[in-house]
């Protein structure tokens, strides 16, 4: 009986994985611009991102009191913004704390910005809405800018392999080291404008028009990753599992390594029912990104269903730890403890991912 | 027994709450309707089997209404009763697919329309009956009229004479409310706003204050209601709640904190059935599947706990509430 709920869980978790609640930096790519995140500090003034463009390179990092990696991520760019940037860098933060911040919440996140007297304004994301808006995986991330607003680097979470390539990044775009790559290549603004038109075309269930459009912005510019991800999770939700290992394809030719890209892909072999496949191209995404909190939670979904019930469950644990505010990892984590017999626990999580996705829309486009 | 789960879960069931409550302000800010907009297609049949166009030659009205509502049916009549004022309009009743299409009033002429799915009662965002939209020959938006405030026949003039081309007072299209019921609305913005903010006490003042302003608007009450519950104050919310359902009977929202204060007061047995009646019924029943998730877990039923909230899951992916 367990063995048919959990199937059936996952039935319903892969063909109706909501389009709208991004997963990964799903639209966010180097080259883009990068939308507002203004809104109020936690000391009750108005934070502008435009106020801090500009310097050769601007960061804006989403963090929170309860990740662990947070903590270290902050200091270190404090450090790195005091001790080398000179002036260089524009840093903004974004504390993703909690949905609706209770006053106790709010109280931590000023006490812990005091305490580590943080040079750097911190913008409060009520209603989780730039978090839910970029699509952000896990807990802290990174987004820079050049001087010019573009993004030029997404660090996805704060991986022990990856954080010193972001801060070389850093001192490339900076001026301080050598250039290793070439400056980001400029996305037509169509082709962001015809996937947001995608994305607001769902809100009233226009998938077939919504997919005319992204197929237009492919044209438009055929390396927008955006819209191959968009595209591929409509699919998904629409039950057409073919047509989004299709979009997923195309996506990982553009870009082969792309977490997002991967993610998708192996969700559509879950569909397909190649679970062994999905799963080698999960690992390969942990692999690429160790931080990819929704690889994580899938794979170990998928190792529990499988029996192996102590590295599925360490697997899914990493994976709410990063990212505890997205629904789909929570769903991930309440099917895979429910398989394990943990009702307590299953419900617990059952129920945060209902409470995140009745809030998860307050900010959606 | 009850009491204890309640102050267990309080805390979070604030949270969630105020959540849903965000949630409600931003699905009304994201679906209105807006002069100038383009108005969406019907996709309807009349009894006839006729399709039935949002605009024609002269100015539409359409009036979306549940049959069966005390609301519906007086707009109706009040439409009715206006003659010359709404000479020359095209009246399309777009009935509720929570109901049956609608008696029309003797003497009252218009297109019956039912919206089996509700895919027009979606594509206009309309979160309440009745609501009027005006649309123009051309096809657009000129108002949209929630519930039937006081000034409803002169707004509606207003509306068909601008749809016509014709000179209009253009306050009295863009609100012209009375000073109480703009009152009332200005509060209930606030109290929304505050909302959003976190701000509980202070959203439940300013809806406590709309609801003195005009203790007929439904929507401040519900607010009213959803935030003595956010704030604990779990008996307040059921007499709030209650008094709705008399004014209102079966509104599905006010249905639904009446099963949750029922729930934290003491009467889960009346609250399961009334949760439950509202999971089978309500078009939106995310709430009430949380609400039963809630009483089951905190009884540690796990088996119907996770059913609820699978259940509610289920329906936040087809796009419900």
């Amino acid at each position: 009986m367990n063995r048919v709920r959990w199937w059936l869980g996952w039935s319903l978790l892969v063909l109706f994985a909501s389009p709208g609640l991004a997963s990964g930096f799903s639209r966010l790519m180097v080259g883009m611009e990068l939308e507002s995140i203004d809104g109020e500090g936690i000391d009750g003034g108005s934070v502008r991102l435009r106020d801090h463009l500009g310097k050769r390179a601007t960061v804006v990092l989403f963090w929170a009191s309860w990740s662990d990696n947070s903590l270290p991520a902050l200091r270190r760019l404090a450090g790195y913004s005091e001790a080398i940037a000179a002036g260089d860098l524009g840093v903004v933060t974004v504390n993703v704390e909690a949905q609706a911040p209770t006053a106790e919440e709010r109280a931590r996140v000023a006490a812990l910005v005091a305490s580590e007297h943080l040079p750097f304004p911190v913008v409060m994301d009520l209603g989780l809405a730039r978090f839910s808006r970029f699509g952000v995986v896990a807990v802290p991330s990174a987004v820079v800018l050049g001087k010019e607003g573009r993004v030029a680097e997404l660090l996805i979470g704060y991986p022990l392999v990856g954080r010193d390539g972001f801060f070389r990044h850093l001192d490339e775009l900076l001026g301080k080291g050598a250039p290793a790559r070439p400056p980001a290549k400029v996305l037509p603004k169509e082709a962001v404008r015809l996937t947001h038109l995608a994305e607001s075309l769902l809100v009233r269930d226009r998938h077939a028009i919504a997919l005319e459009k992204l197929a237009e912005a492919e044209r438009v510019a055929p390396d927008f990753l955006p819209a191959y991800r968009l595209a591929a999770r409509i699919h998904l939700a629409t039950g057409d599992a073919k047509q989004a290992a299709a979009a997923a394809a195309s996506c990982l030719k553009v870009a082969g390594a792309d977490a997002e890209c991967l993610l998708l892909a192996a969700r559509a072999q879950v569909a397909e029912g190649d679970e062994a496949g999905a799963r080698a191209r999960l690992a390969s995404c942990i692999d690429h990104h160790p931080d990819y909190a929704g690889c994580l939670a899938l794979l170990g979904g998928l190792e529990v269903k499988a029996g192996e019930r102590a590295t599925g469950l360490d697997r899914l644990a990493r994976a709410v730890a990063l990212n505890p505010l997205d629904p789909e990892i929570q769903e991930a984590v309440g099917e895979g403890r429910l398989a394990s017999g943990e009702g307590e626990g299953g419900a617990a999580a059952l129920r945060k991912a209902v409470e995140i996705r009745l809030g998860g829309q307050l900010g959606a486009p | 027994m009850v009491q204890e789960l309640w102050r267990k879960w309080s805390c979070r069931c604030g949270a969630a709450l105020l959540a849903v409550l965000t949630l409600a302000v931003a699905a009304e800010a994201r679906f209105q309707l807006q002069r100038g907009d383009l108005a969406p297609p019907i996709g309807l049949t009349d009894s006839a089997g006729r399709p039935v166009a949002a605009s024609g030659p002269t100015p539409s009205i359409l009036l979306f209404v549940h049959d069966g509502q005390p609301r519906s049916a007086q707009l109706l009549a009040a439409l009715a009763t206006l003659g010359e004022a709404v000479r020359g309009a095209r009246v399309v009743v777009v009935a509720s697919p929570r109901g049956p299409l609608p008696v029309l009033p003797a003497g009252f002429s218009a297109v019956l329309a039912a919206d089996g799915d509700g895919a027009t009662f979606k594509a206009y965002g309309v979160v309440m009956t009745p609501t009027t939209v005006v649309v123009d020959p051309q096809g657009k938006v000129v108002v949209v009229i929630a519930n039937q405030p006081e000034n409803f026949s002169a707004r509606l003039g207003a509306a068909l004479a601008a749809a016509a081309g014709n000179p209009f007072d253009e306050a009295l299209l863009s609100g012209g409310e009375a000073p109480a019921v703009a009152a009332a609305h200005d509060h209930l913005a606030d109290a929304r706003a505050l909302a959003g903010e976190g701000k509980i006490e202070a959203a439940l003042a300013a809806a406590t204050a709309a609801v003195a302003a005009d203790p007929s608007e439904v929507v401040a009450r519900q607010l009213m209601g959803d935030l003595q519950l956010a704030t604990g104050d779990a008996a307040a919310a059921r007499a709030t709640f209650e008094q709705i359902l008399r004014d209102h009977p079966h509104l599905p929202a006010a249905e639904i904190g009446l099963g949750q204060a029922l729930l934290a007061t003491g009467g889960s047995e009346r609250a399961v059935e009334i949760l439950r009646q509202a999971t089978r019924t309500n078009p939106n029943p995310v709430r009430a599947h949380y609400a039963l998730g809630r009483f089951y877990e905190g009884q540690q039923r796990w088996d119907e706990a996770v059913a609820e909230y699978r259940a509610a899951l289920v329906k936040l992916k087809e796009g419900r509430r």
